[in-house]
């Protein structure tokens, strides 16, 4: 009877495989499936079909797959014959490294991976990376690609990327960094890949030529959603694109050099459908502000180190962008931007939800009608402020009805704020202070005490050497909104995704603070080798 | 703009007054009779980390000249501008050399120069003669 059963068991299985050369007898079942069988078998029980993967069709295992990560996958690919083709079928995104010799690999990989559609080439800079050659391969064998991410590819030239657009027609994100083609490649894209949604380029050699093409329009320029350009010299070059974009939702400018005022005022009335604009390290004054003012559906901003712009560009923007959600200010302590714009976004920009000041001195005036004003406002950062203390705090306390996050550092607060929070901000849900000499631990943990829904994380490490501090770091652009910290140690971790690690963290962080402080005084050694700013930026673009 | 490879120098520096790169040294200072929109000027022989725009003609006060921004490479913000070409025979000596606004600079002993009251207007910058 056993016998029988097992035979049964097995025979379904065989059913159920695709390529599977089980027979069915019992002597070709795999030690582990006889013994189990023989187990149910002595139980006396019903004879039940161990291997249920088996019994997937292939579609649902390929579903399974998808919530694992890419290690996860490799390993699952090695476990049997079936696995390693259906991972390889269902496997969309694929990360390689691109460097030369990947071209003898091209074919076989893209056979096990035959369904790719977003695409990682990463090269380093030390290494060849993959020619031309290689990457029209490629393209070849991934008709439906949507999405590629190239970078430090230095081998690739204008030829090359225009033969890859012909053939990856359907691309919707280009994205390439430290590659050396130039504005013939790149309109290439843009003619050939008429879907295309996102652009983002960072650091393009090929373009530096004062020689060198305009960029766009192209026919691609009505798709596009997002232009990214970062690093650029003579980004200016893509001016005829921006202009082009009557689609464009979100653009962003981190460090390219030349005065880009001009640009603005020629997008002021062509370019309407704005909703994101980041700006960071950039030549923009007042006078580009006003143009900017012009974006009437304008929800996010980032003014990162600019420090032409004033409280008379902030005003000009408040008064007429009043779908203003989020607002990020770096002022890099310049003190060009403070209480006059931020009153006027107070009263103009009633939605506004988010806001995050890093080196801008805020006072009571600002602060208190921002907090009566906008009764949206959930998440708030100070950072590096001078004049942010314990009234500011207790202000804010007092009338941030909304208000779910709130972040401190290196601000002059001390324990009598933290007290203020314990009455005020009914909705809040985590408070986090770093580096504010004034708060101890046993303000933090009188405050869990009173408010024990309120996560609370502190962080009461010693103060880095405040040249270090001043903030060469900028904002990081992980894709994480919420806050961004100026030179973030490995240790600061984003608020938005820590949660219940916080209080953790913030128990056993005595033993840590010796770790922490340790790890920044080593990231502000590094930084003074490496030479001032250079160094550092160049470190963490790197 | 690229990757950031930044020259250091050593003696009286000049450097950006937000994101402290070093711009210049106190030698190479030719003339500090110079004016822009922000004040104060100097004329300098020979200044560093600026990525230059594009020419422009200018017509200053003391003449028509064909000059370039320069850009601080650290930040990205207008630091001064640099001379190609000078139209007029007595202004020939200014070409090749670059003027940098003190307002934008930190000077050898970390100090800064702070605008006055009257606000600049957005225009051209003009230089005097020395």
């Amino acid at each position: 009877m056993g016998q029988a059963i097992s035979a049964a068991s097995v025979a379904s299985r065989a059913h159920g495989h695709r390529s599977s050369k089980t027979r069915s007898t019992t002597a070709s079942v795999s030690p582990m499936l006889n013994t189990a069988v023989i187990t149910e078998v002595d139980h006396g029980a019903e004879a039940v079909n161990l291997d249920y993967i088996s019994d997937l069709p292939d579609e649902c295992l390929a579903t399974v797959f998808q919530s694992l990560s890419s290690a996860d996958r490799n390993r699952c690919s090695l476990v049997c014959r079936r696995w390693y083709q259906i991972e390889g079928q269902s496997r969309h995104r694929l990360s390689l490294i691109a460097q030369s010799d990947l071209l003898s690999f091209i074919p076989s990989l893209f056979s096990r991976f035959d369904s790719v559609t977003k695409l990682a080439l990463k090269c380093d800079r030390r290494s060849v990376s993959i020619c031309d050659e290689a990457l029209v391969l490629i393209s070849a064998r991934c008709p439906n690609l949507t999405r590629l991410k190239l970078r430090a590819c230095r081998e690739l030239t204008d030829s090359g990327i225009e033969a890859f657009a012909k053939n990856c027609k359907s691309l919707k994100k280009l994205s390439c960094g430290s590659c050396t083609f130039g504005s013939k490649g790149m309109n290439a894209v843009l003619d050939i890949c008429v879907y295309l949604e996102e652009l983002s380029v960072k650091r393009l050699r090929g373009i530096t030529d004062a020689t060198a093409d305009p960029i766009g329009p192209g026919a691609a320029a009505s798709s596009l959603r997002t232009i990214c350009l970062k690093e650029l010299y003579n980004g200016q070059c893509f001016g005829s694109l921006i202009l082009g974009a009557k689609n464009l939702r979100t653009l962003k400018l981190f460090r390219c050099s030349g005065d880009w005022d001009k640009l603005f005022q020629l997008m002021a009335n062509q370019v309407t459908s704005i909703v994101e604009v980041h700006l960071e390290r950039l030549q923009i004054s007042d006078v580009g502000m006003q143009s900017i003012a012009n974006y009437s559906n304008l929800e996010i901003l980032h003014l990162v180190k600019t420090p032409e712009c004033t409280d008379f560009g902030l005003v000009a923007i408040a008064e007429r962008c009043r779908l203003l959600r989020k607002l990020h200010i770096d002022g890099w302590k310049a003190n060009r931007i403070g209480d006059e714009g931020l009153i006027a976004v107070a009263k103009c920009c009633p939605n506004l939800q988010e806001l995050v000041l890093i080196g801008v001195n805020p006072t009571k005036l600002s602060l208190e009608i921002l907090a009566s004003n906008c009764l949206n406002l959930e998440r708030l950062a100070l950072c590096g402020s001078d004049t942010v203390g314990d009234p500011e705090i207790s202000c804010i306390a007092a009338k941030c009805v909304a208000l779910k996050k709130l972040c401190i550092k290196s601000c002059p607060v001390s324990d009598h704020g933290m007290e203020a929070l314990a009455s005020g901000c009914p909705n809040l849900v985590k408070v986090k202070v770093k580096k504010c000499k004034g708060v101890t631990s046993e303000g933090g943990d009188w405050l869990r005490l009173t408010r024990g829904s309120l996560a609370v994380n502190l962080d009461t490490s010693e103060n880095e050497n405040p040249d270090a501090s001043a903030s060469d770091g900028g904002v990081q652009e992980n894709g994480v909104e919420f806050p961004p910290m100026p030179n973030q140690t490995a240790a600061a971790g984003v608020s938005a995704g820590i949660g219940s690690s916080s209080t953790s963290r913030s128990a056993s962080f005595k033993s840590r603070l010796g770790l922490l402080s340790g790890r920044s005084l080593v990231a502000c050694t590094l930084r003074r080798f490496a030479g001032g700013s250079g160094g550092s930026t160049s470190a963490r673009h790197g | 703009m690229g990757r950031l490879f930044v020259v250091h120098l050593e003696g009286k520096i000049y450097s950006c007054k937000y994101c402290r790169t070093h711009l210049a040294v106190a030698e190479d200072i030719v003339s500090k009779s110079f004016h822009s929109r922000h004040g104060k000027a100097y004329l300098f022989s020979k200044v560093v980390n600026v990525s230059l725009g594009e020419n422009e003609d200018r017509q200053m006060m003391t003449g028509l000249h064909t000059v370039a921004d320069i850009f601080c490479v650290g930040c990205g913000s207008i630091v001064g501008w640099k001379y190609e070409t000078a139209h007029e025979k007595g202004q020939k000596y200014k070409e090749g050399k670059s003027v940098l606004e003190r307002f934008k600079l930190s000077g050898p002993d970390g100090s800064n120069y702070w605008v006055s009251s009257h606000e600049a207007h957005i225009g051209g910058s003009d230089a005097d003669d020395v």
